[in-house]
């Protein structure tokens, strides 16, 4: 037997016959990965048993460019961090600057603000659960999605002029008030949406397929989530309750009665619903804003033309969609910072990836990485 | 010409029904390629292709017109003769599918709408379609890269799983009818299409083609957001055209084949088609391929309704559910209808 | 039991899947949301960002603009020193939308609202060179100014 088992002249047959992993290449140019995202998959049949994330493809040295303008001229190519949340880039970068600078934002430009944060959550959610979707074969729940996201970047391009990179704020408040009509379209949308947040339900949340896909994949606890600093959607996936606008109330958060969905297993289904949770609570937040509006200016009064921090650094962040964005800003009491970094959210959340693709198949790696939702924008920077 | 002498009766007729049949099978499938990408736009509330020709109607051979005079790029790493060859190893059994499928019930007796009036169709059917397998795994392993060749892996074994549960559904058809001949089912389904008495043999056969024919909710073999286009990724124009003909033209023969296995095929339940046929041949002949074309295209606008609402099963779970959930259905309805033929014989 | 009982039923009769059927079937049967652009003209709000108009007319050449802008696409050549002293306008005025990116930072500061965007969209050119605008080809409407004035004025806007 043993002799049959041996090919004349050669290694025994098991040699021969020995199995050897695969590696695929995995983007940039790849329909699943967001962006210019590159993974090298090493594979044992379908099975995935390593994942080595390869970053930079869209690296642009936002943070050098931005310490080389002065503090405003820096504002708008915050946009470009996260260019579908961009208006949360905008408030972290004003709000550090305000922080190092100690300007208190007037309360209308503060609810203001809180009403476009979280329309924008929602429009960066809904593209998310679009194309999250799309990436497990559920292609209409995407124009579905970008229909309704259609409404709010219609109430954007109303309100900032722009309808993805709007240049939200100006250093210290908000420029310019709410046009005429704008409101009374902004709570249409607001009635009308969560019954659309139920219809995606219907096609995702109940369906027997999506919840296979999901359910068990991608499984990471919230010890671990921790431990890597995985923060945002992606981190209360896992149960762990942290979210910024509660632990560090900005911009009046706490003056709003919302809850922080929670997730219990750490799942790809769970960071899902998470996030579909996320958009119901959005709407409570932007209803009870525009229902508690105050009156008053838009921008501080004393507030000089040029702004010239005094010699310090502030570190300040906000919730973003991907999670806790934080900008850390020194200044040496030029007009221009010194030293600027960003916490991107995305960049962080992408080393949950190896935890949780490793000992799944290649259908896994691609819900995994749409449910971290990251945008190469961001963790490129 | 004399169309009663041999030559014409054996070789002549067929070979114009042939080339009449491909004509139209071609126009009906580039035309299924529009009506897809219409209604999916409609069901995601956006309109679909409208700008080449009213409504979009002249998309079809817009496309067709760019693929063909596209470059045809032959990776590096391909294996260029098997290369080529294997898209005409798909789209030839998607075509040769059609010839025992019988559209109309027969205007004369040399005017009938099928080609081939084999007594063993269904069989010749079954095993034709499992060739088309052969030109993905080929195609998929010539290209000499890497989401190819997973892409025509899964595809095989996806096809293999799921023949078998699609054979047995058919099985349960063919014992009820008690014949191999698909006209001898259709004139079994006078009274009643056998979708009521086999509903559950219809739906292990629609989850089965569904999966055979490589169609959302299962398409894994061109998985595009996992496998980027499967085992096509690396073709392009005319062949890739080739794989899409293919494609498109097993989706309308399995829709003709539910159409006659199951929804009746050309007949409407209760219309004595006989003594009309004696009547008025051709008008009745005529009625019958609309009844049929409706049937077929109600069964695709099923199949397209499915595509645009339903997310995409993992691979291990579409074999699980292959081999685990729809072989022993198939088996106890084989089994319930094997019963209920002893009973009814005894 | 009867739990297990009504989960077999569910599983055979996918009711779930039927309701997900019947969710974008509703949708087939609505009229749709796609926007035919060409063909129809999108309503732009007031404060689209689009390209950008100066006024040469009533610029005083201070060069606010300027210098606010993040991606130094605007460059002002106060005229000389005698002329200035009686006619403010610069003699020379560039834009390349080349670089801009329709921040709106520029708008902000200028003290005459000589500068400012229109809802002019449609930017793309067949050569480069025609994104440089000067102050010869720089497009001005006073029609779009008093839009300008209407957004200001924040009055609701209607559909054309
Ligand atoms: S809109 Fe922005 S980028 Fe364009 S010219 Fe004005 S400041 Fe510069
Ligand atoms: S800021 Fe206004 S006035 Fe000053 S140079 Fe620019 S356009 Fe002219």
């Amino acid at each position: 037997m043993t002799d049959l088992l041996r090919a004349e002249g050669t290694a025994p047959l098991r040699k021969v016959l020995e199995t050897k992993n695969m590696e695929l290449n995995f983007g940039p140019q790849h329909p699943a990965t967001h962006g210019v995202y590159r993974a090298v998959l090493t594979l044992d049949g379908e099975r995935v048993v390593g994942i080595e994330s390869i970053i930079g493809y869209l690296h642009r040295g936002i943070e050098k460019w931005a310490e080389y303008r002065t503090y405003p001229k820096a504002t708008p190519v915050f946009d470009r961090l996260d260019y579908v949340g961009a208006i949360l880039n905008c408030h972290g970068y004003v709000g550090a600057v305000e922080k190092l600078m100690k300007v208190e934002v007037p309360k209308r430009a503060q609810y203001i603000r809180v009403i476009l944060d979280e329309l924008q959550r929602i429009a960066n959610h809904l593209l998310w659960l679009g194309t999250h979707a799309l990436d497990l074969g559920a292609m209409t729940v995407l124009f579905y999605a970008l229909r309704e996201r259609e409404v709010i970047m219609d109430l954007f391009e109303a309100m900032l002029g722009q309808r993805l990179l709007q240049n939200a704020y100006p250093i210290g408040g908000v420029r310019l008030d709410f046009p005429k009509g704008w409101d009374r379209a902004c709570r249409n949308f607001l009635a009308e949406f969560p019954k659309r947040i139920d219809e995606y339900e219907t096609l995702l949340s109940a369906n027997r397929i999506w919840v296979q896909r999901t359910r068990g994949v991608g499984v990471i606890s919230g010890e671990e989530a921790v431990a890597l600093g995985l923060s945002g959607p992606t981190l209360r996936g896992s149960g762990v309750y942290f979210d910024v606008r509660k632990a560090v109330p900005y911009s009046s958060y706490e003056e709003f009665d919302f809850e922080v969905p929670l997730g219990e297993r750490g799942d790809v289904y769970d960071r899902y619903i998470v996030r579909v949770r996320e958009m119901r609570q959005s709407v409570r937040i932007v209803q009870q804003a525009l229902d508690g509006l105050p009156e008053g200016p838009l921008m501080p009064e004393k507030l000089s033309k040029i702004i010239r921090p005094p010699a310090g650094e502030a570190y300040f962040c906000v919730e973003g969609t991907k999670g806790m964005l934080g900008f850390y800003v020194v200044s040496d009491g030029t007009d221009k910072p010194w030293r600027l970094h960003v916490r991107a959210p995305s960049f962080v959340n992408l080393q949950g990836l190896e935890r949780m693709c490793v000992g799944g198949l290649v259908a896994d790696v691609v819900a995994n990485i749409g449910s971290l939702d990251i945008v190469l924008g961001e963790v490129d920077r | 010409m004399d169309w009663n002498s041999p030559f014409m009766l054996t070789v002549g007729l067929p070979l114009l029904k042939i080339v009449i049949l491909l004509g139209v099978v071609a126009f009906c499938v580039a035309y299924t390629v529009w009506l897809e990408r219409r209604l999916l736009g409609f069901f995601q509330s956006r309109v679909g292709p409208n700008r080449v020709g009213p409504a979009g109607l002249i998309q079809p051979i817009a496309d067709g017109l760019k693929l063909i005079l596209k470059e045809d790029i032959i990776p590096t790493n391909a294996r260029p003769f098997l290369f080529r060859i294997a898209p005409i190893f798909a789209v030839v059994p998607a075509f040769a599918g059609f010839a025992i499928v019988a559209f109309a019930p027969p205007a004369g007796p040399r005017a009938s709408f099928l080609i081939s009036d084999a007594n063993i169709g269904i069989l010749y059917l079954l095993a034709i379609t499992s060739l088309g397998v052969f030109g993905i795994v080929l195609g998929g392993w010539a290209s000499g890269s890497k989401y190819p060749l997973f892409g025509s892996l899964r595809s095989a074994s996806q096809m293999l799983s799921y023949e078998v549960p699609l054979t047995f559904s058919v099985l349960s058809v063919i014992l009820m009818a008690g014949s191999f001949r698909l006209d001898d089912i259709i004139q079994a389904q006078g009274k009643l299409p056998f979708l009521v008495p086999l509903i559950l043999a219809f739906g292990v056969y629609v989850i089965s083609a569904v999966a055979e024919t490589n169609r959302a909710p299962f398409d894994l073999p061109e998985a595009e957001s996992e496998l980027v286009g499967g085992f096509h990724t690396e073709y392009s124009g005319m062949r890739f055209a080739f794989y899409f003909l293919a494609e498109y033209a097993n989706v309308v023969l399995v829709c003709c084949v539910a159409t006659s296995l199951f929804l009746g095929g050309y007949k409407i339940p209760f219309l004595p088609y006989e003594t009309l046929l004696a009547a008025h041949p051709w008008t009745v002949s005529l009625i019958g391929l609309a009844v049929f074309a409706v049937k077929a295209v109600a069964f695709l606008y099923f199949y397209i309704w499915i595509r645009a609402t339903f997310p995409r099963y993992r691979y291990d779970q579409l074999l699980k559910i292959g081999w685990k959930v729809l072989l022993p259905i198939s088996l106890l309805n084989l089994l319930l209808v094997a019963g209920i033929k002893l009973a009814m014989l005894r | 039991m009867p739990g297990a009982l009504n989960r077999l039923v569910r599983m055979v009769t996918f009711p779930e899947l039927a309701s997900g059927l019947a969710v974008t079937f509703k949708w087939f049967r609505k009229p749709k949301v796609t926007e035919f652009y060409p063909d129809a003209r999108p309503v732009l709000p007031y404060r689209t960002k689009g390209r950008l108009h100066v006024e040469i007319e009533t610029c005083i050449s201070c060069r606010m603009c300027e210098k606010a802008c993040p991606e130094d696409c605007i460059k002002v050549y106060p005229p000389p020193k005698e002329v200035f002293k009686t006619d403010k306008r610069p003699a020379q005025f560039y834009i390349s939308l080349e670089h801009c990116i329709h921040c709106g930072m520029c708008v902000d500061p200028c003290p005459t609202g000589s500068i400012h965007h229109s809802m002019e969209f449609e930017l793309a050119t067949y050569n480069k060179d025609e994104l440089l605008f000067n102050k010869e080809t720089l497009p001005y409407d006073l029609a779009i100014k008093h839009f300008r004035q209407g957004l200001l004025e924040n009055v609701e806007q209607k559909s054309p």
